[in-house]
């Protein structure tokens, strides 16, 4: 650039800056953390920031994110590093974005990228999005962009896509509400190569999908499709077709509701393998799911009511199974009542029925059956709070021959005290009766304590000391087996 | 190269001048779907009046309470611009039932959709339930963390500060026009 050039575009923006009176505002979040493990002192430190930065119709926003485990490192356990940009320009009812962002296409059957923070778990994209929102509550999405899935497992981050030879995603996703009863929605997604070792000449994946919805009174009625052509793995190759739908159907009357959910996904999955980019939603409440996208059939009601004020009842049914494997499974069913007694007390009572079979690895069936207990005491700024459950677990394995068929109870405890919404003091114990190798490592009690500090309301410190029993935990249908840990735990969340 | 570098320094100037006569932190304008598929911006609600956003999930029994303990001080208030909106930040596996909740509640709220988190990562949201009064200049001049029984009160006596005395015409809605 020339330096008459540059004095121009420079007075430009000042003129423009004044002319404008637009203000630069930062904000931001940053969730610092570090885990001292107590077995071998090794440690663990972590930090997330994201910065939204605002200057009229342009946005921007940075994204640091450093996981730095103690050495020695390993192929699994190793530093992550990353820094994330995003440029927005972001006139009335458009949109042009440069840079990382998140994108789910209707319920998520055709795309899906998000972030979930409770479950560490970041599915993004890194490229440009274009948006523009048009009369009749009419969107128009069309992106390009590479596809990034970090993901927290086994105690440390893993970047699941690290070795992905696919090239970058093209989606377009139209969605309007023509009329006030209706809504409609038609979407396209394209990722050219499943893997450079398919022989297919054109080696890509597309899903087509649509939605439709309608709103009578009460009811809603929402209905989702979605249509993948891919290609075969190896030898011969050729074209793969996979058919998902989703339907759900709800009616809402004062302090009462129903809904009720369908779904059928067969070779849906794209790309193939430990990750997928969509992710088409789950019947089962505790988000337990058997094969994201590629064979699943299920279906879920849940039921509430309110008959007075005071009390709110729930019941949950869920199904879900494999077409093509029958011994494929999850039935979950669970009742929930809670209870206010006055300004002070709050009660609540769950019972929780789940049998899982063939879902975690090694697992050939697991059964719980889970009441818990909760009860709430509030008296002027101070609150008590006591949580109790006990599981009966029913397990049989086919990694331990000796006792395949198990039989225990786990239980778990928590007494909190709270001051305020400034501090909350929690006491914990987690207890299994039976001494389990390979689930517990033969461990069977976890005390732990832990203080919640808001020292403002832009800053949270969170201290923990203690056990932590891990297990399989779901989230929205995505799984993992945490890791148990003993150690301590600090967690700073400031907001800026 | 000089004149360059000043303009510079100008600009930053009057950028940290302009930031730093504003007493209040500048809301975020937002687009999201309400439960009935209607898309909505911050900026139209607050051509209303001010805006009080509560962010809400189905577990949360406190954000529910709240927005629950608020209907009345709402009725009472709406005439004169007030808007209360229930930010939903469930997944969107979770939008059937959030739809028919919101609808068994009969919430006179506008109920948005924040299953990508945006606007709860945009606002810095930590803790639910966190609330948000945002008054017509788009300063969030208020912050309500937590709920306890009560609360509605105190809440209520900060939206009386910011709200004219008179009531205000509503301004139609943009798919009316």
């Amino acid at each position: 650039m020339t330096g008459r050039a540059l004095r121009l575009a420079c007075l430009l923006a000042v003129a423009g800056s004044l002319a404008y009176g637009a203000n630069l505002t930062i904000q931001g979040v940053n969730r610092a953390e570090f885990w001292a493990y107590r077995d071998n002192w090794a440690t663990h430190a972590e930090d997330k920031m994201d910065l939204n930065l605002k200057y009229g119709d342009l946005n921007g926003g940075l994204g640091l994110f450093l996981f730095e485990p103690s050495q020695p490192w390993t192929a699994a356990k190793k530093p992550v590093r990353l820094f994330d940009y995003t440029l927005a320009y972001s006139p009335k009812q458009l949109e042009v974005l440069y840079g990382k962002f998140f994108q789910t296409f209707g319920k998520g059957l055709t795309l899906r990228a998000y972030s979930d923070d409770d479950f560490r778990h970041y599915k993004s994209l890194h490229g440009l999005r274009g948006t523009a929102h048009l009369p009749y509550s009419t969107d128009v999405v069309l992106l390009g962009a590479r596809l990034r899935d970090l993901f927290f497992q086994e105690g440390t981050y893993k970047l699941m896509n690290a070795t992905d030879t696919t090239d970058q995603v093209l989606g377009a996703d139209l969605s309007s509400r023509p009329f006030e009863w209706s809504g409609l929605g038609a979407r396209y997604v394209r990722v050219n190569r499943d893997s450079t070792k398919d022989v297919t000449a054109k080696a890509f994946t597309e899903l087509y999908g649509g939605n439709v919805a309608a709103a009578f009174g009460p009811f809603d009625l929402y209905g989702e499709a979605c249509q993948r052509l891919g290609t075969k793995a190896g030898f011969p190759g050729g074209r793969d077709k996979g058919l998902g739908y989703y339907l759900s159907a709800t009616a809402a009357f004062s302090g009462y509701s129903v809904v009720g959910e369908y779904m059928d996904y067969d070779r849906i999955g794209f790309p193939t393998g430990v990750y997928h980019w969509n992710d088409p939603p789950t019947p089962i409440k505790s988000g337990v799911a058997l094969n994201r996208g590629e064979d699943e059939k299920g279906f879920g009601v849940i039921a509430t009511a309110t008959p007075w004020g005071t009390l709110y009842l729930e019941g949950d049914y869920g199904r879900l199974y494999k077409h093509k494997d029958p011994n494929s499974g999850v039935v979950e069913w669970e009742g929930k009542s809670r209870y206010s007694l006055g300004d002070a007390w709050t009660f609540e009572a769950k019972f929780n029925h789940m049998v899982q079979q063939n879902v975690e690895l090694h697992v050939l069936s697991r059964g719980t059956d889970r009441p818990t207990v909760h009860v709430n005491y509030l008296v002027g700024e101070h609150t008590l709070a006591f949580e109790g459950e006990y599981d009966f677990v029913t397990e049989k394995r086919d990694d331990s021959p000796l006792d395949p068929d198990q039989e225990y109870h786990e239980s778990a405890l928590t007494l909190s005290y709270g001051y305020g919404a400034a501090l909350l003091f929690t006491v914990g114990w987690q207890y299994v009766d039976k001494k389990l190798d390979i689930r517990y490592a033969g461990e069977q009690s976890w005390p732990m304590f832990e203080v919640v500090w808001s020292i403002t309301e832009r800053n949270v410190l969170r201290a923990r000391v203690g056990a932590e029993r891990g297990g399989y935990t779901c989230s929205g249908g995505v799984c993992r087996l945490e890791s148990p840990f003993n150690g301590a735990k600090l967690q700073l969340i400031s907001r800026f | 190269m000089r004149f360059a570098r000043l303009s510079l320094v100008l600009l930053f100037a009057a950028g940290l001048g302009l930031a730093a006569e504003t007493e209040y932190e500048q809301a975020s304008d937002f687009t999201l779907k309400d439960v009935t598929g209607a898309s909505v911006t911050l900026d139209s609600l607050l051509e209303v009046g001010p805006v009080y956003m509560e962010c809400w999930d189905l577990p949360c029994v406190n954000c529910i309470a709240e927005l629950d303990a608020l209907m009345p001080v709402y009725d009472s208030l709406k005439e004169r611009g007030l808007q209360i909106v229930a930010l939903s930040v469930d997944k969107p596996s979770d939008e059937a039932r959030v739809k028919a909740f919101v609808k068994s509640k009969k919430w006179p709220y506008i109920c948005l959709l924040d299953a990508q988190n945006e606007v709860k990562k945009a606002y810095g949201i930590i803790i639910k339930p966190t609330a948000y009064l945002i008054n017509q200049k788009g300063e969030i001049v208020y912050t309500h963390i937590g709920y306890k029984k009560g609360d509605e009160k105190k809440i209520a006596a900060e939206f009386l500060k910011w709200l004219p005395e008179t009531p205000v015409e509503e301004i139609p809605a943009e798919e009316d026009k």
